[in-house]
């Protein structure tokens, strides 16, 4: 697949999502039902991308002390817990992640 | 309209101290930004992007969570229509923006609505919505939009420089990188049961579609968990009247 028609494709759909409802032409109006559903559109999207990553080794649901993912994982979770800070988080939490891969 | 609450300028060096407040107002969320548009560079060479493409993902879709959405899946091998729908999804807060930002831009010239349009992420939205901004102004939103553009752009630069120049990017853990970045800017948004519920069940449902090699599993997974936050909201709240 050419990826520039995928870069074209996606840039429009995301314009279109900033630019059309802004537009006064068009008389629409989301229902209260759909913008509550909306609101939890990114922690599903990204936890969605996320978890395959952190859990699944080699096509297998991997739950040991191996997974070099999980466990850096854990600890990215108690960082953002903890810490309240995104930069902090994914700096110490990349670290420790480093840290399991390389030297343990 | 409300047109008492759009701000006009008869001289043009008031409209370059609005714009230069807005590029100030952004300043603070651009810096934050940096390390990530770094990585959304070095990421992007990594999946697979030409230098032009990498950089391309920053000035034409200038979206993060969606370029790396796109790297990611890119990298899987996912058809067109689920990129499309997940990117979709993502943005989708997008729509709640727009509707807000609705009676304020939709009264201007079609070059300022693209413009504007264009130029509407997280950070604009969080130094020009009406609760911050209480007389919205053109010259202003322009100042911060742009002014995150270029910052969002360079930074991508700077990755696609380093990327390029770093040599085993792919020890460095990159992969786990998308999943630390992701995982950081979900925890802190858990803020009832309700989101607890949708992040949940978003990691179970994820984790059982990629287990079982289905190739849309995002499609599945991110609708369920959505659903499945708001019937909980849904419920709860019928609780407690």
């Amino acid at each position: 697949m050419d990826i520039w028609v995928i870069l074209l494709t996606v840039a429009a759909l995301v314009f279109g999502s900033r630019f059309l409802l802004m537009e006064p032409w068009l008389p629409l109006k989301l229902s209260e039902n759909v913008q509550k559903i909306l609101t939890f559109s990114a922690p599903a999207v990204l936890t969605a991308i996320a978890a395959p990553i952190v859990f699944i080794r080699d096509d297998y649901f991997t739950l040991t002390m191996d997974n070099h993912y999980l466990i850096a994982g854990i600890i990215v979770v108690i960082l953002a817990l903890t810490t309240r800070n995104t930069l902090m988080t994914v700096i110490l939490g990349m670290l420790s992640f480093l840290v399991l891969k390389h030297v343990i | 309209m409300n047109q008492a609450e759009v701000v006009q300028y008869s001289n043009s060096n008031e409209k370059l101290r609005a714009f230069l407040k807005g590029a100030a107002a952004i300043i603070p969320l651009t810096v934050a930004v940096l390390p990530w548009g770094i990585l959304t560079g070095s990421l992007a060479i990594e999946s697979g992007f030409d230098p032009i493409q990498s950089q391309a993902l920053s000035g034409i879709i200038f979206a993060g969570a969606v370029q790396l959405a796109i790297m990611g899946m890119i990298q899987t091998g996912v058809v067109l229509s689920s990129i499309l729908i997940s990117a979709l999804l993502i943005t989708s807060r997008h729509f709640l923006y727009s509707m807000v930002m609705r009676k304020n831009i939709s009264p201007l010239p079609l070059r300022w609505r693209l413009t504007l349009g264009f130029l509407l992420t997280d950070e604009l939205f969080a130094i020009a919505n009406p609760g911050q901004l209480k007389h919205f102004d053109r010259w202003y939103a322009l100042g911060g939009g742009l002014c995150f553009y270029l910052g969002w752009n360079l930074a991508t630069l700077g990755g696609i420089v380093a990327g390029e120049s770093i040599e085993n990017l792919d020890a460095l853990g990159l992969d786990f990188a998308i999943a630390a970045t992701f995982i950081a800017l979900v925890i802190p948004t858990i803020k009832n049961a309700s989101l607890l519920v949708c992040v949940l069940t978003a990691l179970v449902t994820s984790v059982i579609c990629e287990a079982m090699h289905i190739q849309a599993g995002l499609l599945i997974s991110a609708p369920l968990a959505m659903l499945a936050g708001f019937a909980y909201a849904k419920v709860t709240a019928r609780g407690e009247d």
